[in-house]
Parts: C-alpha cells; structure tokens; sequence
C-alpha cells in the first residue's frame, strides 16, 4: 500500500508538471497567485468548459442528424457489424498486450522503479488503473454517440437514456477487454517460455474465425453492449463484464509481484525512447517514425544493396534504396497526392467557398507528406553526412526527391485521369499537377534554410500555389502554367544559391 | 597572401584561422582565437571541459556561423565557400550521425561513390579491419555502440583523405587498441601531407602531436610545440599534458589577478 501511495505521489508530481506546462503555453502563470492571474484562470477554466459543452452537443447532434439518416436496412447491416467492430477493438488490444509489455516504462521508470525494490504488483496496478481511467472518457463519449445514433430510428425520444447506457456499456467493454489484455501481457513478463514465441501475439487474429464458428461466445460482449443501449438487459450483463474485468484484476494483483522487470524494461526502449523526446515527439513526427523505424529495422539483415553507381546517380539510387526500405512513405506520398487531387477537383466542381480552399492550402503547405522530403532534410541537417555530398542543394533535392515526388505525382495523375475529362483539358490539368507537384518540393526544400522551417515551408507554398491560382483564375489555364513554371524557377535559383 | 574571397596565392596558409569568436546569448563561447595550421602538422587542441574546443572546430568547419573574424582554407573564405570546404575539410564531432537506413558498409560505399572514386573497396575494407568492424559491416550504424559509431565515422572520414582532418574527442569513445591504431593511422596520414586538428583530455603514451593549442574559456591561451611550452611553464620532459594544461591555466590566472 505504501509503494501505491508512493507512485501515486510521484505521477501527480509528472501530470501537474505537464498540465502547468500547458497551461503556461496559454499564458497562465501558476507561481503567481495575484489576482489577475486567478481571474485569468477562471477565464480558461470557463472557455474550455464552453468549448466542451459545445463540443458535446455538436457531437450529438450530428450522431442525431446521422441516427435520423438510417434506413431499417442500414440500421440492420449496422447493427449486425458492431459487434465485430467491438471484436475487432478487443483483437486488436490484445495483440499489442501480447506483442510488447502493456507496463511500459521511461528510463527514469527504468532506473529508478525497476531498480528499485518497490512492489511489482503496486507498479502494475497503478500502470493499469491509469491507462484504463485514462480511455474511460473518450470511450465513453463514443459509446454515447453510438447511443444516440443507434436509438434515433427508433425512438428520438430516448436519446439521452440511450447515450448514458451506451457510455456505460462502452466502459464496461473497454474495461472487461484491456483488463484481460493485461493480464496476458503480464503472463509473459512472468514467464519466460511465453516470450520464447516471439509470434503469440498473432494468436488473438484467429479470434474472427472463431467467432464465425461460434458466434454466441465470441460476439456476447458486443451483442450485450447493443442490448444495453436499447434498454433490452436488465444491467446482468454488462455486470457480469465488470465482474469478469474484476476477477481478472484480482488475479492480475497476485501474479503482479511476480513480474520480472528486466523483461519490461526490456521491451520498454522503445517507448522510453519517445517518452524521452517530451513535447518534441508530437511537435516533430519524424522524430517518432525515426524511433519505429530503427526499432523495425534493428533486428533484421537489410534487403537489396546499394548499387554502384557514381555522383548524382549515386545520391538517386542512395535516395531510393532509402524509400524501398521505407516503403510507407512512397505509399503515404502517392495517397497524399491521390487524396489532394480529388479534393481539389471537388472543389472546383462543387464551387465551393474559400475557406475550403484556405483550408485545402494550409494541409499543402503545413502537412505535405513526411517522406517527400526525408532523406533531404536528413543530408541538409545531418551535417556531419553534409560534408561528404559535393552536390549543391538544387542538385541534391533533385536525387533526394526524385522516388517520392513521383509517388506523389502518380497518386494525383491517376485520380486526375480517373475523372474523364477532355483531352485538353486532361493535358492542361496533368501539367498543372507535375508543376505544382515540384512546386510543392522546391517550396519546401527552400524552407529548410530558415530557422522556423514550418512557417517559413507553408508561406513559400501558399505564395507559389497563390499566384498559380490567381493567375489561372483570371487569365486562364496557360497563363497559370506559365506563372508555375516561373515560380519553379525561381525557387531553383534561390536552392542554387544556397550552396 | 590573398585579399579576394575567389583568389590565393600560393603561400596562403592551408588553414588561416584569424580573430574569430562566437557569442553563445550572452555568454563569449570563443574570443579572439588566431591560429594558422600547415599540411603534415598535428595539431592537438586540449582544454577543460566547455573551455572551447568543440565550439572552435566547428565555427572552422563552418558548421557555426562565427560571430567576428574569419576562417581560410587555402586562402577561400569558408562562409562563401561552403562547397570548397566541403572537398577539403573534414570534421568528425564527439556524437556523428548516420543515415538509419544504410548499413556500415553502405555508408563507406555511399561516400566512395558521390566522390566518383572507383576501386574503393580495399581501402574500405582495410580501414573496417583494422577498426574492428569489418564483422559488423552489414550492420545498420544506430544498433552500434558509441565507440563504434565514432569509428565508422572515422573510417569514412580517413577514406575521403580530406587535406584538413578536425577530429572532436577521438580518443574519449575508442577502446586503447582502436585509440593506439588511431594515432599510427593519423601518424601515416600526417605524413601523407594531411594537417589533423583534434580536441582531447588525453593522449597515448607515444603520442606527440606537433603543436599543443591550449584553451580556457573561450580563449587559445598557449600555442606552441611540446618543448617550447615546456620551456615557457619550466616542465621537463617527465611532465605530462596534464601538468602542461595546468601549468597554462595557473600561469593564465596569475596573468589575470595582476591585471
């Protein structure tokens, strides 16, 4: 009980740092007790808890306005497949449990609390409770939406019974299903020939299939949750979940002193890893893929070789056996692409408002896709690898880029030729891709010599992508090609002279 | 000597480092620091720790932007001429990074290849054996330890064979018979024609770099060959670089509290 108190304390400590953390990012400055500062915090305590009741009830209304949409037959398909749904969610949580510790630790929690002598089962209790409280209102506020549109076709009346049964029942499950997840995942950290079958955690995948021979077993909880939102169980059982959650926690504290740490911490670098990084980790994503990406790779001979091939062609194929190994990024390149050039057509099709476009501008220029400018960025800022490249930056983007800016151009040449337009027009709007695509390269690589590379990134492509629009807007269709054109030549002069 | 960012002459010096410093916020990170290094020189740089050093190397491989002066290769400006520097000048820091995606072996072939060089592969191989890395070549470099991340680096800077060689703590992370081939292999590279400036808190045994440069906060406080410093703080030949780096900051606080 002691070793509870004790981590009890010691997280507080960590959640109050990070929340005034935040709260110092909006301005609040906790150390001062005057009284502008507590009227402040009143202010914030007031806006974020409008933003929420606002939040809360835009979601309902939208799960009501989609409850209303349902036809008898979509109702029927729908209801049919959530208890899959919530299969697959259990499938799912049981096969990270069993792929990698659910107790994971940072390298303060390596060195200080597996280090230590504190109780096994009161770490893994407290990990537990917290992950679980952690997911119980966002589950919740799903099941409650879910409520609300599994109960409009039905009776509109009862939707605020049914968005508390279908919170309910959702916690029910989610606490039922990580508890059980748990409790497998720390059967490996307690013995050792569970974790000799590095491939166990494949076994929860043949879960579906047994439920397709025994559907009354496997699909039960899902089935009971949907009944629970109707108002059909009398309450046993979603009880009996809970129950079986809590049976399962009882027997979770007994094995728990038996966990062996190393094992944990072990299986812990990873995520330590990440911990480490703080606030970097969601500022800078690459730095996670980065982390995912060794730990995928550690383990593993490496596939194909680099070829022989000399200076630029050298950095080309250097570039490419990057991306071949990072196949994610030339697939996430070619969707991105994909994805831009049906939004973009929708929206001119649609003729609809600015904002939309503003809003289609911003994903261009603050979000293009990770990997077109990964291996770039690593030669630019990397400058120890920087010296031994000879090429000037135009030169090095051109090899470093090459693989996924096609990727990029093929996904949005593909949707852009799937429309069926006109061949001139076809022919127009496939250059326009191709120039706009570069566009989006260059506008970036130019960024990368600026301090605020993000801001710096998204002016350069909201000016280049600007003048192009203005000038195929009101001059026409080759008049913008021509203003790309310029503008990628522009940006290469300025890549030129940067060295 | 040359006066035109785009011109030398023949007697410019290889490296002509003059007047640079560099401001870290508020404090002086570097102050003043004029030195010059020729071809077949080995040059240590020694200090405490934060007295400069790595701070130093890297203004000279213009990896930061110093904050006054200037740095010379062969007479070129460094900051005009990033690429120039880049063909002749080589830093290897404390912690080098390496691409996640390429083995060790890749790493040396990837260098070979953007220089055009063919026939590289001996020399590779050579230089991964005697490292101690030839059975971890197919490796990726982030699975490595520190000690064998700094070699890799080594070996891909020994196989460019830059004119300039600035090594930051090469000795710190190498085990004693890495630390011992090391010096055996700049000893040869020295004689080969290339200048080596590196920073380091110890030496081996039977090393004799060429010139000590001392640093104290910021600043180069003695520069000079092993005997004449010596000389300077009245040490024998018995005394170490240890005494010689507190004969020099001693003699350089006492030159302080007269002031």
């Amino acid at each position: 009980m002691f070793d509870f108190r004790l981590l009890l304390l010691l997280r507080w400590r960590q959640f109050r740092s990070d929340a005034l953390y935040w709260l110092r990012t909006v301005g609040y400055q906790p150390d001062e007790r005057s009284f502008s500062q507590r009227l402040y915090g009143l202010y914030l305590a007031l806006i974020g808890a409008f933003w929420a009741g606002s939040m809360v009830s835009w979601g309902a209304e939208q799960a009501a306005l989609l409850g209303a949409s349902l036809t008898p037959a979509t109702l029927s398909d729908l209801l049919a497949a959530l208890p899959w749904l919530a299969l697959a969610l259990q499938v799912y949580a049981l096969a990270s449990a069993l792929r990698v510790t659910p107790l994971r630790l940072s390298f303060a929690d390596i060195a200080y609390l597996a280090g230590s002598p504190v109780d096994r089962a009161a770490a893994v209790m407290f990990a537990y409770t917290r992950q679980v409280v952690a997911r119980l209102v966002p589950f919740g506020a799903l099941g409650a939406l879910v409520g609300i549109v599994l109960v409009t076709p039905v009776d509109s009346g009862a939707r605020l019974a049914a968005a508390l049964r279908g919170a309910l029942a959702a916690e029910a499950l989610l606490v039922f299903t990580m508890t059980l997840a748990w409790t497998l995942g720390i059967l490996r950290l307690i013995f050792p020939w569970l974790r000799r079958h590095p491939w166990i955690w494949l076994l929860p995948f043949g879960l579906p299939a047994a439920a397709y021979l025994l559907p009354g077993v496997l699909l039960w909880p899902g089935r009971a949750a949907i009944a629970a939102i109707y108002g059909e169980a009398s309450g046993g059982a979603l009880a009996l979940l809970v129950a079986g959650a809590l049976g399962l926690a009882a027997l979770m504290f007994r094995l728990g002193s038996q966990v062996n740490m190393a094992y944990a911490s072990d299986e812990s670098i990873v995520y330590a890893r990440i911990k480490a990084l703080g606030l970097m980790a969601w500022r800078d994503p690459r730095l996670r893929l980065r982390i995912y990406g060794q730990a995928a790779r550690a383990g593993r001979k490496p596939w194909l070789h680099l070829p022989k091939a000399f200076g630029l062609w050298g950095l080309t194929t250097r570039a490419a056996l990057t991306y071949l190994r990072h196949p994610m990024m030339l697939l996430t390149s070619l969707l991105w692409g994909a994805l831009m050039t049906y939004v973009a057509i929708l929206l001119v099709s649609e003729q609809l408002p600015v904002q939309i476009w503003i809003g289609w501008l911003l994903v261009a220029g603050f979000v293009p896709p990770v990997g077109l400018l990964y291996v770039f960025r690593t030669d630019l800022e990397e400058r120890f690898l920087r010296q031994f490249l000879l090429a000037d930056r135009l030169r090095l983007l051109a090899a470093d880029a090459l693989l996924p800016l096609a990727a990029l151009l093929a996904g949005a040449l593909i949707v852009w030729i799937a429309q069926g337009f006109a061949p001139e027009v076809a022919i127009v709007g496939a250059a326009l891709i191709l120039l706009l695509g570069m566009l989006l390269a260059l506008s970036g690589a130019a960024a990368f010599g600026n301090r605020r590379v993000a801001l710096a990134r998204f002016l350069i492509t909201a000016a280049g992508f600007g003048v192009v629009a203005v000038a195929g807007v009101n001059l026409g269709a080759l008049a913008g090609l021509v203003v790309a054109v310029i503008a990628n030549l522009l940006l290469c002069g300025v890549l030129m002279e940067a060295g | 000597m040359q006066t035109d960012d785009n011109q030398t002459t023949p007697d410019a010096p290889l490296l002509d480092v003059s007047g640079i410093s560099y401001r870290y916020g508020s404090l002086n990170a570097l102050t003043n620091a004029t030195f010059t290094v020729e071809p077949r020189q080995l040059v240590s740089l020694v200090g405490r720790n934060g007295a400069g050093k790595s701070t130093l190397l890297k203004c000279i491989a213009g990896w930061t932007q110093v904050t006054q002066g200037e740095v010379r290769i062969h007479g070129y400006a460094i900051q005009k001429n990033e690429r120039y520097v880049r063909e002749h000048l080589i830093l290897v820091p404390d912690t080098p990074q390496f691409y996640d995606e390429l083995t060790a072996w890749e790493h040396l072939q990837f260098v070979a290849q953007a220089h055009g060089w063919r026939g590289w592969e001996t020399d590779a191989e050579d230089l991964l054996h005697r490292y101690g890395l030839l059975s971890n070549k197919d490796a990726f470099p982030f699975t490595f330890s520190r000690g064998m991340r700094y070699k890799l680096a080594l070996c891909m800077a020994l196989l460019v064979e830059p004119e300039i060689l600035l090594l930051d703590e090469p000795l710190g992370p190498l085990d004693p018979v890495s630390a011992d081939e090391l010096w055996i292999e700049l000893n040869r590279h020295r004689s080969d024609g290339m200048a080596i400036l590196f920073s380091s808190h110890q030496l081996p045994q039977e090393a004799q770099p060429d010139r000590y440069l001392i640093m104290e906060q910021g600043e180069i406080i003695a520069d000079g060959t092993p005997d004449s410093l010596r000389a300077d703080f009245s040490l024998d030949g018995r005394h170490s670089l240890d005494d010689l780096l507190r004969s020099a900051i001693e003699a350089r606080k006492a030159e302080a509290d007269h002031v």
